[in-house]
């Protein structure tokens, strides 16, 4: 089967993502955001990294800028170490050597309120947990409060909790149990979390994994517009080619190692695919 | 009303609530006692205030300790199946309590008991969260499996301790095996209160920190929440509790794990989330649950010694008879999951 053709051809195509993102940027203007500047927001810098001391290396002086107001899409094989560097930039795994910076800050300068303000980190997992929750959709978002405080609040533009769940479409569902709700929705429900507690960076962790094409758009849609409307920064570790293409920037991982990083066009070549995925001989 | 009014409120109703639901059972009974009457025969009054009102405090306290304990284990450990009893944490306090007891013979002052049982709780719980405690997170299914185990091996140090046990104190160290609130008196009161009462406020301050562990540790700490640090605050809560109820009535098995899921489907049916805001269900979750086991046990321990008076079935039975059938029928309902908060 040839491969490439299956992402080239796609299931929706870029232009249909773009107008309809450029059409509510014109309608929603009025929101207060700060403008896209050449600083990067994320800045790895000589990173090393392994899970025990002895083990092998994951990371070995890894550096990387991520710059604001972009969705980016880290694509690798299983074990290139993806969720590990998510991690590491959530502050979950911390570096064994170099340093991870956000806002020209180490993160380890950070305070946990402080942190929890500038970014949040879906993992993959979460919904294991939900089966046994009795919380509504509402009073997941209102968590999303927990790390407020009132010095922070003032830096801060924090939507209210109304209009998250108005932004991801769920005000019919504001009520039901989380552990009710489709997955597609449940993520949505994270995803309100996470802005009504006002971090900008989001780093989701196969966030459109098992969900059908069309929440795979509702959800996609969500995130395009809070990149390009919004200015956040997304990074997202994901495996469907097909979104990879219409995301505004894609990081290759290979064991460790980026081997190519930028537009999607470039970057989604069939020699990069070939050396990331190992595909070598299985296909012509 | 303001945000700031909830807590304080909350606490009044639990007290006004507990107050009242005591002083009914301790006036009912085999020959129903009016405290008030004037005409009141000195054994009547023996009876309500050094028997009874004792004994119903017992019962209240260790129902509250123990479902509180419970609902904070199933939460934290994100396991429905969490419960003092189960992870062994009961059995190591009272394997400390009765060893508390076999060197009273020399030197005995009474807080040393709670105190004891507190020791032994709380080396249990580290035991068992270190023994699960695999690259940096805790595995909850492991958890378990390390509790029942080590509990198994805490109840035969207890029977072996038994038979060194001078046959005077035999029958009290006897009831921290069958868990018993029949023999309470005001002696141990004070100081299990103050236990429970103290863990409880610690549960009700980290309600946050609950919440937010039961999303799983990584989407806690993306919240503010320094996870490891409010988990062992939590544990010792739990702790003081447990080791509180234990040194009042001995191991109690059924009230920690069903309780908690019993009170929070009551608390879905009466607070439901479209009339009540967030952050008021929040809090309220656990005083609810504490008062659910409270009257469980307090009625329980009166039916106990009513129905068949003068024989009187211990309170573990009754409320095992009435409890686990309601439990069942919960589990068979259409959204009778199991949930941990």
């Amino acid at each position: 089967m040839e491969i490439y053709q299956y992402f080239k051809k796609g299931i929706f195509t870029k232009s249909t993502f773009v107008k309809e993102a450029a059409k509510e940027a014109a309608i929603t203007t009025s929101t207060s955001t700060p403008t896209p500047t050449a600083t990067p927001t994320i800045k790895i810098e000589n990173l090393c990294f392994a899970y025990k001391q002895n083990q092998k290396k994951i990371f070995t002086d890894l550096n990387l800028k991520i710059y604001p107001a972009k969705l980016i899409a880290l694509l690798g094989a299983n074990g290139s170490g993806k969720s590990t560097l998510l991690k590491l930039i959530a502050r979950i795994l911390r570096p064994s050597s170099g340093n991870v910076l956000i806002d020209q800050m180490p993160l380890s300068h950070y305070h946990i309120h402080e942190l929890a303000a500038k970014i949040s980190y879906y993992p993959q997992s979460v919904e294991q947990n939900l089966s046994m929750l009795s919380i509504s959709v509402e009073e997941l978002v209102a968590m999303g409060a927990y790390s407020h405080s009132k010095d922070l609040n003032k830096k801060l533009f924090i939507p209210t909790r109304n209009s998250v769940i108005q932004m991801v479409g769920l005000e019919e569902k504001r009520h039901h149990p989380l552990a009710t709700l489709s997955g597609g929705e449940q993520r949505r429900a994270f995803l309100a979390m996470f802005l009504h507690k006002g971090s900008r960076i989001l780093l989701l962790d196969e966030p459109l994994a098992n969900l059908d094409i069309k929440y795979q758009i509702e959800l996609f849609h969500i995130l395009h517009k809070l990149a390009t409307v919004e200015h956040f920064t997304i990074v997202t570790a994901i495996h469907d080619l097909n979104i990879a293409k219409e995301m505004d920037q894609v990081l290759l991982l290979h064991q460790g190692k980026i081997i190519a990083n930028g537009d999607p066009e470039k970057v989604l070549s069939k020699e990069n695919l070939n050396s990331a995925f190992e595909l070598t001989g299985l296909i012509n | 009303m303001s945000k700031k009014f909830y807590l304080p409120v909350a606490a009044i109703l639990l007290f006004a609530g507990a107050g009242v639901v005591c002083s009914i059972c301790s006036i009912l009974g085999p020959k129903i006692i009016n405290p008030l009457d004037r005409n009141l025969s000195s054994i009547d009054r023996e009876i309500f205030f050094f028997i009874r009102l004792p004994r119903v405090c017992v019962g209240f306290l260790v129902g509250m300790g123990l479902a509180t304990a419970g609902s904070i284990l199933q939460s934290i450990l994100r396991n429905p199946l969490a419960d003092p009893f189960i992870l062994g944490i009961s059995s190591g306090a009272s394997l400390f309590a009765v060893l508390a007891l076999f060197l009273s013979n020399t030197f005995f002052i009474l807080p040393v008991l709670p105190l004891f049982a507190f020791i032994g709780a709380i080396t249990v719980s580290a035991t068992v969260c270190l023994w699960s405690w695999r690259e940096g997170t805790l595995h909850p299914e492991k958890l378990l499996l390390v509790g029942i185990g080590l509990s198994f091996f805490l109840q035969s140090l207890l029977m072996l301790l038994l038979n060194f046990i001078p046959s005077d104190t035999i029958r009290r160290a006897s009831m921290w095996i069958s868990g018993d609130i029949s023999s309470a008196d005001w002696e141990l009161i004070p100081y299990a209160g103050f236990l429970i009462f103290l863990g409880m406020s610690v549960a009700l301050l980290k309600t946050k920190a609950i919440q937010a562990m039961m999303l799983g540790d990584e989407i806690a700490l993306g919240l503010g929440v320094n996870v490891h640090r409010e988990r062992l605050f939590l544990i010792i809560a739990m702790s003081l509790m447990t080791a509180a109820a234990v040194s009042l009535s001995g191991i109690i098995g059924f009230i920690g794990l069903i309780i908690p899921h019993l009170a929070r489907f009551l608390f879905r049916k009466i607070f439901s989330s479209h009339s009540y805001p967030p952050c008021l269900r929040s809090l309220l979750l656990l005083p609810f649950t504490a008062f659910v086991g409270g009257i469980f046990l307090t009625f329980a321990d009166l039916v106990g010694r009513t129905i068949l008076s003068p024989m009187e079935i211990p309170a573990g039975i009754i409320t095992s008879l009435i409890g686990a059938p309601y439990f069942l029928y919960l589990l068979r309902k259409k959204n009778g999951n199991l949930s941990i908060f």
